[in-house]
């Protein structure tokens, strides 16, 4: 029984077989060649400045490599509640080694697989709840849980180090606690761990702030209260969408329109995405999740 | 310092795109021979733009992100994002979540072995 073929671009039809084997060689030589790198001026905005270069973070990231790795064998043997506390160890352990006070592990309904937040206010970190229950985790969702999570434990840092800033400039820990709306334990671990003039992460802290609380801070605002709008904007738009799809007395026209705005409206969505990533913090957790990537 | 001129960071732009071009045409002359030969040099150039186009709408624009989403626009045809025998291709691509692009184009990959994996065997 010949194996089933796929007809691609050229109208070349391979044996999907051979197909899966091409792809995966492709894929081995993609990662080799072809870097994080940007093509183009797409993704360069204001945030590419602010990445702290730092030369323990690779070391650091392969430990918790290891450790998400680690976790990932022993899922399905793991209540929800103590997969928590595992994730809790391993992403305290990466921000212990970055001098960084340990957030608390959270579970939330966030209404997205996989998906992670971190609240400066209450210095935690909220993971998607119904992703800490799922009976097993496999190699591309240990993957994506590990970059997410990392992704937004890096925001913790950022905060921390943007206290530290205001620490060194002499404000008090009550005034960087109300200043920055963080927990006063962290204002006070901040203020008692000043950076030094010639520290670079205080230049780095400085970018940071003034795109969170600084001149930029109301450029930011608008930054995400696009994103928040366009993605309420896409959702209406896909729903039109399937329920025209979903019936065929809809005039052929109609579906055409529903179709169209579904896609203008993503255009938006993919833009003001596009914003949100060259923030500063973003890009620059980015960043951290790239070099995560590297290491996986 | 040295100090880059906005010409001068054009000038480097283009030559990026144009270095990434000619690596991408090799490495589709390496993993899929067949088309590259069917394509040609010329198509297959356009396919690379195309892709690079078309990847840039999704969010995907790191070189990485990019060859793969050709890799797969050259296995499952130049519109396989779009197409109905694929919807897994449309959900990853259009989905509304922050997930990074370079999780995206992973996904999508993963997504396209699955798929081919799971095709019924032909009689």
């Amino acid at each position: 029984m010949p194996a089933p073929a796929v007809s691609g671009i050229a109208a070349v039809a391979i044996e999907a077989d051979a197909l899966i084997v091409a792809l995966r060689a492709a894929q081995d030589d993609a990662d080799k060649r072809f870097g994080s790198r940007s093509l183009g001026a797409l993704t360069q905005g204001p945030g590419a400045a602010a990445t702290l270069p730092d030369r323990s973070a690779s070391a650091a990231l392969g430990e918790y490599a290891k450790a998400f790795k680690a976790l990932q064998a022993q899922w399905e043997n793991l209540e929800a509640d103590r997969r928590r506390e595992s994730l809790q160890r391993l992403v305290g352990a990466q921000l212990q080694s970055s001098g960084v006070p340990a957030v608390v592990i959270r579970t939330d309904v966030t209404g997205s697989a996989g998906n992670a937040g971190f609240v400066f206010a209450n210095w935690e970190l909220v993971v998607d709840e119904a992703t800490m229950k799922w009976p097993t985790l496999n190699d591309a969702d240990a993957k994506e849980l590990a970059e997410t999570v990392c992704r937004r434990s890096r925001h913790a840092e950022q905060w921390y180090r943007m206290a530290q800033m205001l620490g060194s400039e002499g404000m008090s820990a009550e005034r960087i606690r109300e200043r920055m709306g963080i927990p006063g334990k962290v204002a006070s671990a901040a203020a008692a761990d000043r950076l030094k003039p010639a520290d670079p992460r205080r230049a780095y802290a400085e970018r940071l702030y003034d795109s969170v609380y600084g001149d930029q801070a109301h450029a930011r605002q608008r930054a995400l209260g696009a994103l928040d709008a366009a993605g309420a904007l896409l959702k209406v738009a896909r729903y039109k969408l399937a329920a025209v799809t979903n019936d065929s007395t809809v005039p052929a026209s109609l579906a055409a329109k529903a179709d169209e705005d579904f896609r203008a409206a993503h255009a938006a969505f993919r833009q003001a995405e596009q914003a949100y990533r060259t923030l500063p913090e973003e890009a620059d957790a980015a960043s951290v999740a790239s070099l995560l990537r590297q290491t996986w | 310092m040295i100090r880059i001129g906005r010409d001068q960071g054009k000038a480097l732009e283009a030559a990026s795109i144009d270095s990434f071009e000619s690596r991408m045409l090799e490495h589709l002359r390496r993993h899929f021979p067949d088309h590259a030969a069917r394509l040609g040099e010329t198509k297959a150039r356009s396919v690379v733009r195309d892709g690079m186009s078309r990847s840039a709408a999704y969010g995907i624009v790191s070189e990485r992100g990019v060859c793969t989403y050709i890799d797969l626009m050259v296995a499952f045809g130049e519109d396989f994002d779009r197409s109905p025998k694929y919807p897994w291709a449309r959900e990853i691509l259009f989905g509304l979540d922050l997930k990074s692009p370079a999780t995206r184009i992973d996904r999508l990959h993963d997504r396209a072995l699955h798929c081919l994996a799971a095709l019924p065997a032909q009689g």
